[in-house]
């Protein structure tokens, strides 16, 4: 008896053609893209209040988190920061710098970006502030060495090693480290800055839109549109809003799944004249008493 | 072949396909193309170069004289701040005097130039009108003000007041005003080209106006000055350029940071710090500085006046009495008094029975005996007329009884008599009446000194003695004076017309202030020291004692010699002194503790009615261990 090779196919051959041609590669296709594909986000970052150890720690820890995650395409900076510490905000400046070098941060002025504060945003790609923000203050303030002396019973291998320097090489010192903030200003703005060196180096504390005239800043929008700007810059959509400090901290101080609300800014605190100020360098708008 | 080909590219697009529509989805295939920054290199900055100093060598004609500091006006400076212009001052032979208050008139009697630096407090009406008066007789004046020297002070008792900002500008400019030069309340800056900072200000000779100060500097810098505003009769000395801008007005160029009074006698300068090291070497700094020390020092022919006895003195000095009397004690004891008074002040006075042409002349006589200074009187305008005349016991003797009686009567005060100084200040008896007139001729300074009698001299000595120290009150406020004659009261009741000055009185011993006089028996009265007080012994009028508190206690002197009116004065370096004048039967009468540790206590014009014996009493107000001194002389009248 012959054996009947009609060219029907069994139902069974079509399930398993049905599966192995269509269903797995969709399956696995569908499984793969998100990874592949994450759904990108934009990362935001606040520098709120004095740049010191903790925020300049704080805010480096979210840089790096943004440039390992593959999900984060940009980074929105949100300040509201009367500056602080030469030494950190350099940091924060070079941080962003190598942060731009691999997505685009945006910055935002909330209240204020004053010195040290401006410094770091003028690493940033593009930014943002409001018509009424307080922008600029570029220049230093340090206090000068006291009168030299030695002591009989303290010995030191060198006449400055128990002050640092003398007045006037610190008023120097002091100098060059303004003309290094001009330069980076100048070299982070990248060709958008109007206004002149001279100009600049009154220190003076800018309007948003007094800002927008003289280039230190690239527009007045929202931070919500300087998200989306972000995004524009990163060329993405369809992106998530990510707050990178529980994301970064997560498990050191709070669980991942707590909703993260970054804390309101206290406009007396970020406006207050330090106290106590340690001796150093500062990039940092301090206002002194209204009757001066 | 062809359907395994299908099949294979539609597995792969079932594969591939999510991934690529969430691709599509997520992110825009023409992106925005992000400008890239030029690399940072902080590194290329370059430093911030250190000025060149000139090599100036300061070879300066060496003179001699005193420079008032002033230091009574919270002024905001330290010894460091003038040292290196101190410095420059001395090698002119110059020193340094501190004002640290009293009468500033008196304060600038001495001194060739005033030095007012960073002043926090006014000047009062008075202070202004002496230094304007002391620059307007050839006095030199130099006003430096500083933007960074306020101070801030706060309401401890109001939390919320806000602070109070003392700063330079007004109190300089009471006295700047009166140059036509103000003093604003701003800095400079400049952010072009600078010193190492803003606020350092470069000033280069194109700003520089004609004048000996800074002819020939190339370049000079200050550290932080005001600007300065320059009237009609002041001239402009440094001028900034275009880049320079006042923080007052935001507004560049012409801005004034030293200038100079149209007689070139005061002098402004906006800034202290160029005169500090190491500021003071940079560019032409240090020349600048000694030009300005040139300016203080230089001689000048500063016009003088009897109020600024001794000081009128440039050479030594002759002490001369007219008349050539016979001196006995009570002269020793003012000849010694104004020789130590005059040493105090670096001034030498010596006794000579003539003037000298080379060397200074102090005068003095009795109206009666003032015919060796007649010349000199009559070239000031002043005649002594005694009619008849008063003769001296030597003239009486040489004459017959009946002319004796007649001319006795004479002396004795006929009602026809006349008795009278003549001057520009009209007629004036010479019976009370004291006259000084200081004189200059042929580079002689003249000081004459004529009373109506012996006793009257002694209290217009000690008048002079009283116008010597250098915070001395002013003794002439009670004098007639019109430049430079003093007509005063010479403080003698019922004071005669003396024919001959007789100095009279013990043989001189061991100086009055060597020690205090032994008590004799009755000397206390009724005065009873009791537990409280330690007898030191008796004070006389013109005697300075010496004396040293033991803790808690309380020494008293006896003073016996009224009726008399008395100016006391205590003082002690650690004392906080407390002065008390009890009367014959222990009742306080008047007590004095108004100033803090080294402070003076006075008790001026004290009227003392009887020759009683009244104790002076010195205490310390906490009690503490502590030498002092206690003078008592005749008081010149102010209270």
């Amino acid at each position: 008896m012959a054996e009947d090779r009609s060219p029907e196919r069994s139902p069974l051959r079509l399930i398993l053609a049905l599966i192995f041609l269509v269903l797995a590669p969709l399956a696995a296709g569908l499984y793969a893209a998100p990874r592949a594909v994450p759904q990108p986000q934009v990362g935001v970052a606040r520098l709120s209040y004095d740049i010191f150890s903790q925020t300049t720690f704080d805010l480096t820890e979210q840089l790096a988190y943004a440039r390992q995650d593959p999900a984060i395409k940009a980074v929105v900076l949100i300040i509201n920061s009367p500056g602080g510490s030469a030494a950190y905000s350099e940091e924060l400046y070079l941080d962003v710098l190598n942060t731009r070098g691999e997505m685009p941060v945006v910055a935002t002025i909330d209240l204020l970006a004053a010195s040290g504060a401006y410094y770091m945003a003028a690493a940033a790609d593009e930014i943002y502030a409001k018509p009424t923000s307080a922008v600029g203050s570029i220049g230093v303030i340090a206090s000068l060495p006291g009168a030299v002396f030695i002591e009989e019973e303290l010995l030191t291998t060198g006449p400055y090693k128990a002050f640092g320097g003398t007045r006037d090489g610190s008023v120097r010192q002091i100098e060059r480290a303004k003309l290094a903030f001009l330069e980076a200003v100048r070299n982070g703005r990248n060709g958008r800055l109007l206004a002149d060196d001279d100009f600049l180096s009154r220190a003076e504390i800018f309007t948003g839109v007094q800002a927008l005239e003289l280039g230190l800043i690239d527009g007045l929008i929202s931070n919500e549109e300087a998200i989306q700007r972000a995004a524009e810059l990163a060329g993405i959509a369809n992106y998530e809003v990510v707050e990178l400090y529980p994301l970064a901290f997560a498990g050191a101080e709070q669980p991942a799944f707590f909703q993260y609300e970054p804390p309101p800014i206290d406009s007396q605190k970020l406006w207050a004249a330090p106290t106590n100020l340690p001796p150093g360098m500062y990039y940092r708008y301090v206002e002194l008493p209204s009757n001066r | 072949m062809r359907k395994g080909l299908l099949f294979l590219f539609v597995f792969v697009l079932l594969l591939v396909g999510p991934t690529a529509v969430r691709y599509l989805r997520f992110y825009d295939l023409n992106p925005i193309e992000r400008a890239v920054p030029p690399p940072y290199d902080p590194a290329n900055i370059g430093a911030v170069p250190t000025p060149a100093s000139a090599e100036f060598v300061d070879k300066p004609a060496v003179g001699e004289g005193l420079i008032l500091l002033d230091m009574a006006h919270e002024n905001n400076f330290t010894a460091d701040d003038t040292a290196y212009l101190d410095g420059r001052l001395a090698a002119r032979g110059f020193e340094m005097l501190p004002y640290k208050g009293g009468d500033l008139s008196l304060a600038l009697r001495t001194v060739t130039a005033f030095i007012v630096i960073t002043p926090l407090s006014e000047y009062t009406l008075e202070e202004t009108l002496a230094v304007t008066r002391f620059v307007e007789q050839g006095g030199r004046l130099l006003l430096v003000g500083d933007p960074t020297r306020f101070s801030v002070t706060f309401d401890e008792e109001d939390f919320f007041a806000p602070a109070t900002v003392a700063a330079d500008p007004i109190p300089l400019n009471s006295l700047a005003n009166q140059f036509d030069i103000v003093f604003n309340g701003d800095y400079l800056y400049n952010t072009v080209e600078n010193e190492g900072n803003f606020r350092n200000i470069i000033l280069r000779k194109e700003g520089f106006s004609e004048d000996r100060l800074v002819d020939g500097l190339q370049k000079l810098a200050f550290y932080s000055a005001h600007s300065l505003q320059v009237g009609p009769s002041g001239n402009s000395l440094i001028t900034a350029d275009a880049d320079t801008w006042s923080s007052a007005t935001d507004r560049p160029g012409g801005l004034t940071l030293a200038a100079i009074s149209h007689q070139g006698q005061a002098l402004a300068l906006g800034d202290i710090h160029f005169l500090i090291q190491p500021y003071s070497t940079v560019f032409d700094n240090s020349e600048f500085i000694a030009r300005i020390a040139d300016f203080l020092t230089e001689p000048v022919g500063r016009l003088l006046t009897l109020g600024d006895f001794p000081y009128v003195y440039r050479r030594p000095v002759n002490l001369v009495y007219t008349g050539s009397p016979d001196l006995g004690p009570d002269a020793f004891d003012e000849i010694i008094a104004l020789q130590d008074a005059f040493r105090r002040v670096d001034r030498d006075l010596s006794l000579a029975a003539e003037s000298v042409d080379d060397e200074d002349v102090l005068f003095l006589g009795l109206y009666n005996q003032a015919g060796d200074v007649a010349e000199i009187l009559a070239s000031a305008g002043i005649s002594l007329t005694i009619d008849p005349p008063i003769l001296t016991a030597a003239e009486l003797a040489e004459v017959d009884l009946e002319a004796d009686e007649a001319a006795v009567e004479d002396s004795g005060g006929m009602e026809t008599a006349v008795r009278l100084i003549q001057s520009d200040l009209g007629s004036i008896q010479m019976s009370g009446t004291a006259l000084i007139l200081l004189n200059e001729d042929a580079g002689q300074r003249r000081v004459i000194v004529l009373a109506a009698s012996g006793q009257g001299l002694g209290n217009s000595v000690n008048r002079l003695l009283n116008l010597i120290p250098l915070n001395a009150d002013y003794a002439l406020s009670d004098c007639l004076l019109q430049d430079n004659l003093a007509l005063c009261p010479s403080n003698v009741p019922g004071e005669p017309v003396e024919a001959e000055l007789i100095s009279s009185g013990e043989p001189p011993g061991p100086p009055m202030e060597e020690g205090p006089l032994p008590l004799e028996e009755g000397d206390l009265g009724g005065f009873d020291p009791g537990a409280d007080f330690v007898l030191q012994g008796s004070i006389s009028v013109g005697q300075t004692v010496t004396g040293t508190l033991a803790e808690g206690e309380s020494h008293a002197w006896i003073f016996t010699e009224g009726s008399a009116t008395v100016d006391i004065y205590l003082w002690g370096e650690e004392l906080d002194g407390v002065l008390s004048v009890f009367g014959p039967e222990n009742e306080l009468l008047f007590t004095a503790d108004n100033g803090v540790t080294g402070d003076e206590e006075q008790l001026l014009a004290i009227e003392i009615p009887d020759a009683q014996p009244y104790a002076i009493v010195v205490r310390d107000f906490f009690g503490n261990n502590s030498s002092y001194s206690l003078t008592v002389l005749t008081s010149t009248g102010s209270e």
